[in-house]
Order: C-alpha cells, then sequence, then structure tokens
C-alpha cells in the first residue's frame, strides 16, 4: 500500500498550514485510510524538530518523521509512488502536481491561489476565501490576523480532500481500464 | 515504547536505557542482525537520541548520561564472530516538570486583532476545489476588424485550429475579409458583420450602435467564445452570445463577464515618444570662479581653477531606464582649449566626451539600470590642455517612453494559447465542496 506523504515545512512560514493541524490530519486520516497504509513527513533536516511535534501523538509503527533522512532523488521517487502528498503553497505540492499524483494543497491566503496554485489534473486546493487575502506577506509574524487563512481550515476538511483525491485517483484508474473518456471532476 | 516507559515515571525519576551498539554489537550498516534474528532497528547514539526527541515533548526530559558503554569490549574479535564485552549504548533521561513556557516560533505575532475581515463577495468558508477541462467542441471567434488586423492574427487563428483540432470553428469577420477567412480554411463557417465601416474616415464608427443587428445574427450556442480584438471597444460583444466560456483581452475587472482573460500591461497606451526635464543652472553646482547669473554660469579660460570640476550635480535619483541628457553649453569660438563632458551614475563615470569650441555638443546617452542611482553632468578641463571659455545653461534630461508593446499578432497568439492551456493542460479552477 502506498504512502501517504505530508510536506508541512515550506519556506515561508506564512504559507504553512500549521504543525498542530497536520498532527490532527494524521489522527483523521489513519482512522479512515487502510492500516497498512504509513504516512510520512517529509522535508529537511532543520524541519526535523518541528516534524517531531506533528509524528509524536501517533503511533510509531505507522508514522514517520523521514525530514533529513531522504535525499532528493529518494524523496523524489517516494512523492512519484505515493499515495497522496498533501502540502502548503510550496514546491512538493507543486512537484507531486506535476507527477499526476494525488495531490491536496492547503492553500494560504498570502498569495493568489489562481496564480501560484499547483497544476495537476489530481490536484485540490484547499483555500480559505477571506477579505485580506492576498496579504503577499512572508512571515507569519506579520500576519495581523494569526494566519486566519490558514488556521481556520479544519483537518477534517482536508481529510475529506485527500480521501477524494485518492478515490478520483482509483475512479480514473478504474475508467482507464474500461477505456471510458474522462471528462471534468 | 519510550513513551509508555516515561508516562510511568514520576517527576525527577530516571529512564535507564540500553541498546546494542551497531557499531559494536551487530557490526552492520543494515538489518538484519547477526547474533538477534528479532533484532528490528540498528542504534548509534544519534539514532537512538532522534527517537527519544521524536516520542518525548521537548522539555519534559533531561538528557543526564549518554555513552558508549564498551567496558570489557574486545576488539580483536572478528566481525563474523560473537562481540565479547559490553557492546551498548547508555542513555538515562531525568524526567523533569514542564516549564509554563513553550517553545514556538522564533518571533510571536506582536498584535493579533480579534476576527479576519470578511470576503467581501462570499461569505467565509474553506473552499475545496479541482481542476476541470470544459468541453470545447463548438468555438465562436470573433476579429471584427480590418483588413490589417485580420492578417495579422492569422497566426493565432492557425493555431487555434492546431490546439482544438476536433473543434467546430464560426468565425465572425467584417465582410471585406470574408473571401480571406474562406479561402484560409482556418474556420469550418464563416460569418459577416460589420459592426466597423469598411473606412473610418469616410463613415462614423458606431460600435455600440450595431449591437441589435449583432443580436439578430442568432448564433446559437457555444462551448467557448473568444474576441480577439486587442482593443477593448468590442468585448461587449461575448455578453451577447451563448457561450458557457467568454476570452478576450483585458483584465477582469474590466470585463467581470470573461472566463479566460489575457491581462496585458497598461504601459501599452502609454507615450512611445521621450519625456523631457529642462534643468536649469541652478540645478547644479559650480566652482567659485564662475560668473552666476540668473540665466547661465560663464567660466573665462583663464580664470578657470583646474584642480577640481567646474560643474557638477544635481544628483537626482532617476528611476530605470534610458537616457539622454544635452547640456546646453555656448563656447566662445574665437578660443581654443578642450574640455571634458561627462555622465556618473552613483558617481561613477558612464559616458564621457571631449569637446572643443568648434564641436557640436549634442548628447550624452546612458542607461539607468537600477532604481534609486543618483545622476551626475560633470564639466572638467582636460589633463595639461588649455580650457576653453563657455557659458553653461543647464541641460535637458529625456527619458524613453515606458510603453512596453507587443506585435498585434503576438497579444493574440498568446491569448490563444493561453485559452488553449486553460482548457487543456491546466484546467479551470471549480469548486468541489464548500465548508
Amino acid at each position: 500500500m502506498k504512502n501517504i506523504i505530508l510536506a508541512p515545512f515550506s519556506n515561508s512560514d506564512i504559507r504553512d498550514w500549521p504543525a498542530e493541524h497536520y498532527g490532527a490530519l494524521i489522527g483523521c486520516l489513519l482512522d479512515r485510510v487502510e492500516h497498512d497504509r504509513t504516512i510520512c513527513v517529509v522535508g529537511t533536516a532543520s524541519q526535523r524538530l518541528r516534524a517531531n511535534d506533528v509524528v509524536r501523538p501517533h503511533p510509531a509503527d505507522r508514522v514517520f518523521n523521514d525530514c533529513g533522512r531522504l535525499s532528493w532523488a529518494a524523496l523524489v521517487e517516494e512523492l512519484k509512488g505515493a499515495g497522496c502528498v498533501i502540502g502548503n503553497n510550496s514546491g512538493i505540492a507543486h512537484l507531486s502536481g506535476s507527477f499526476g499524483v494525488p495531490t491536496v494543497c492547503v492553500f494560504g491566503g498570502s498569495h493568489q491561489r489562481a496564480e501560484w496554485r499547483p497544476l495537476g489534473d489530481n490536484v485540490i486546493l484547499v483555500s480559505r476565501a477571506i477579505g485580506c487575502s492576498p496579504c503577499q506577506l512572508d512571515h507569519n509574524s506579520q500576519s495581523p490576523y494569526d494566519r486566519a487563512c490558514l488556521r481556520l481550515i479544519e483537518p477534517a476538511v482536508v481529510a475529506d480532500a485527500v480521501m477524494l483525491a485518492m478515490a478520483r485517483k482509483t475512479d480514473r484508474a478504474i475508467r482507464q481500464i474500461a477505456g471510458v473518456q474522462q471528462a471534468g471532476f | 515504547m519510550f513513551r509508555a516507559w516515561f508516562a510511568v515515571l514520576r517527576s525527577g525519576g530516571h529512564l535507564i536505557i540500553t541498546v546494542p551498539h551497531t557499531f559494536l554489537y551487530e557490526r552492520l550498516l543494515s538489518l538484519p542482525s547477526r547474533w538477534n534474528p528479532r533484532q528490528r532497528r540498528l542504534y548509534t547514539p544519534n539514532s537512538l537520541m532522534a527517537e527519544v526527541e521524536e516520542a518525548l515533548e521537548a522539555n519534559s526530559y533531561r538528557v543526564r548520561l549518554l555513552c558508549d558503554d564498551d567496558n570489557g569490549y574486545d576488539y580483536g574479535v572478528a566481525a563474523d564472530h560473537p562481540p565479547s564485552g559490553a557492546s551498548d549504548i547508555l542513555l538515562i533521561l531525568e524526567k523533569i516538570d514542564r516549564p509554563t513556557w513553550r517553545l514556538g516560533p522564533p518571533l510571536a505575532p506582536s498584535k493579533i486583532r480579534s476576527a479576519e475581515p470578511d470576503y467581501a463577495f462570499e461569505p467565509k468558508r474553506t473552499r475545496v476545489e479541482s481542476v476541470s477541462q470544459p468541453p470545447h467542441r463548438r468555438i465562436l471567434i470573433l476579429k471584427l476588424d480590418h483588413l490589417g488586423d485580420f492578417i495579422m492574427s492569422l497566426s493565432a487563428l492557425e493555431k487555434a485550429r492546431a490546439r482544438f483540432p476536433g473543434a467546430h470553428i464560426t468565425l465572425i469577420v467584417g465582410s471585406w475579409n470574408v473571401e480571406m477567412a474562406r479561402n484560409s480554411s482556418l474556420a469550418d463557417e464563416v460569418i459577416a458583420f460589420d459592426i466597423f465601416p469598411r473606412n473610418s474616415t469616410e463613415e462614423e464608427v458606431d460600435v455600440p450602435g450595431k449591437t441589435a443587428l449583432f443580436e439578430q445574427l442568432r448564433l446559437g450556442t457555444f462551448d467557448l467564445a473568444i474576441d480577439m480584438r486587442t482593443d477593448t471597444d468590442t468585448r461587449f460583444l461575448l455578453t451577447k452570445v451563448d457561450a458557457k466560456l467568454r476570452a478576450g483581452v483585458g483584465a477582469r475587472s474590466q470585463f467581470p463577464f470573461l472566463d479566460i482573460f489575457l491581462p496585458i500591461n497598461q504601459t501599452r497606451n502609454e507615450a512611445e515618444a521621450a519625456r523631457e526635464d529642462v534643468l536649469r543652472h541652478r540645478d547644479f553646482s559650480w566652482q567659485a570662479s564662475a560668473d552666476a547669473s540668473e540665466f547661465r554660469l560663464k567660466f573665462v579660460s583663464k580664470t578657470i581653477d583646474r584642480a577640481s570640476a567646474l560643474v557638477w550635480g544635481p544628483y537626482f535619483h532617476l528611476r530605470p531606464g534610458r537616457y539622454e541628457f544635452e547640456p546646453f553649453i555656448e563656447p566662445n569660438r574665437g578660443e581654443t582649449g578642450l574640455l571634458t563632458l561627462d555622465v556618473a551614475i552613483d558617481a561613477k563615470p558612464i559616458v564621457q566626451r571631449i569637446i572643443s569650441p568648434s564641436d557640436h555638443v549634442g548628447k550624452l546617452a546612458f542607461i539607468v539600470e537600477k532604481p534609486s542611482l543618483s545622476f551626475e553632468f560633470r564639466i572638467w578641463t582636460v589633463g595639461d590642455a588649455a580650457a576653453f571659455s563657455f557659458s553653461f545653461y543647464g541641460g535637458r534630461l529625456i527619458r524613453e517612453g515606458g510603453a512596453s508593446v507587443l506585435h498585434q499578432s503576438e497579444y493574440q497568439l498568446l491569448l490563444i494559447e493561453l485559452v488553449a492551456n486553460r482548457l487543456g493542460r491546466f484546467g479551470v479552477l471549480g469548486e468541489m465542496l464548500a465548508r
């Protein structure tokens, strides 16, 4: 069974869905996905301490902190083979989206999603309609609303999107096998 | 497992952990273990601590001891024999009371407002969106302008045919372009409609006045309608077409009915010509030898101080762009001698000219590549050469116009490429769920 990969950290913290939400998302997914699916958190070695907080509450045999453990080439291979990738408005979501891998991008309000969203026909974008977007800020500390655009996105909604993305992938595979033309979602 | 063990400790209690050291016990870099088939992990002090940090909350414990235990270890035993002596890692953790403070981001938000602002056009909510590739089997293209405009659109029409190979394309053109449009085979159906007069000098242009006639065309329904005209005066016609998607050049704020829009640089209609700033002599600085009047600085060759510049300044900060500076200098043509003129940007000379009294001074051309650089024009004497008398009245600073234009063909090619990408590869973003 393919991994679910989480990339919770971008290079600009105002774009990061809060780490505690990622942790809660893992809890939601563990309840809903097959028991032989594992969940990996990826990132750089310097993000490892923060990732510890994300994985800590969850069973160590199903949830792994792989921050700093994978070479870039190994990470790319992991992404290509993933069951679903969940990330922010950042490079990993763009990469997995371009591979056609089911990708859920939790997109903050700092930038226009129409301009910066990851491309791919199996990308699902989760964002918040909010009046202060786009603020074009770089740091969470600058946000006058404590990143409400991301903070108010609930883990259960993202979990729904993950299940939807993985189901669409399966549905498309079945349709392809059956030779049915797929148009739209 | 660390968490379970740790949970039963009281504050001040110790957790003592020993695990086989892979460098001493297994003497392997990967599993399986030679000596213990049930061994599931290989440990070094580093990997053991990584697991502890992952399992236990920061500041819930302190590390009191972490060391290799090789007491009595026989380093002479070959790797394919079981080790003798201690071959472990020893780790002792002390549980502590957690401090009241928590680890957090480097900078805490200084002032958080209580409620985020509403999104004016929609209720606050979480959107879940995905892309779809809308059908585009029936396409309407408007190209209503004149002969030259149509010719400049041919490459874009060819691209449309190529990018929408299975589509039925209806093309509406001015009656003067119908024959060429039909001969081009770039559309399946060509319809004539004259919203502009053939010759605008002979007949008044009244685009809105032709709206009712356009509506009488009874065009049917389309998946996609594209207005290929770059100027915006025909864009409203798309609202008179029964189409699922509408595309054209312009800003969304200007044409809210456009589903796919190519916003083009607003400098398109800015002046192509240069802009001028006339600088007076008083905008500059000058050496004391000059005779300054309301209109000019007069320098007499015999009194010029050769040790310094004669004129310098005005240290204006210029925007990036192409510039020319034309100094207004009137030499005493009855004398001989030389002077150096130069332009310096941030004190660095970038263009220089040496003139004699009989020379036409002309313009000094230069480029400012970065914003906020200081512009300076200077007049100097030349080495040991004699200077000549002259009057300086200031000069004219000329900046090239800011218009950034593409060719009409390029705008239209970009529009078709944008539409094709949006309908195909990139898809149209649409909502799946809302919370």
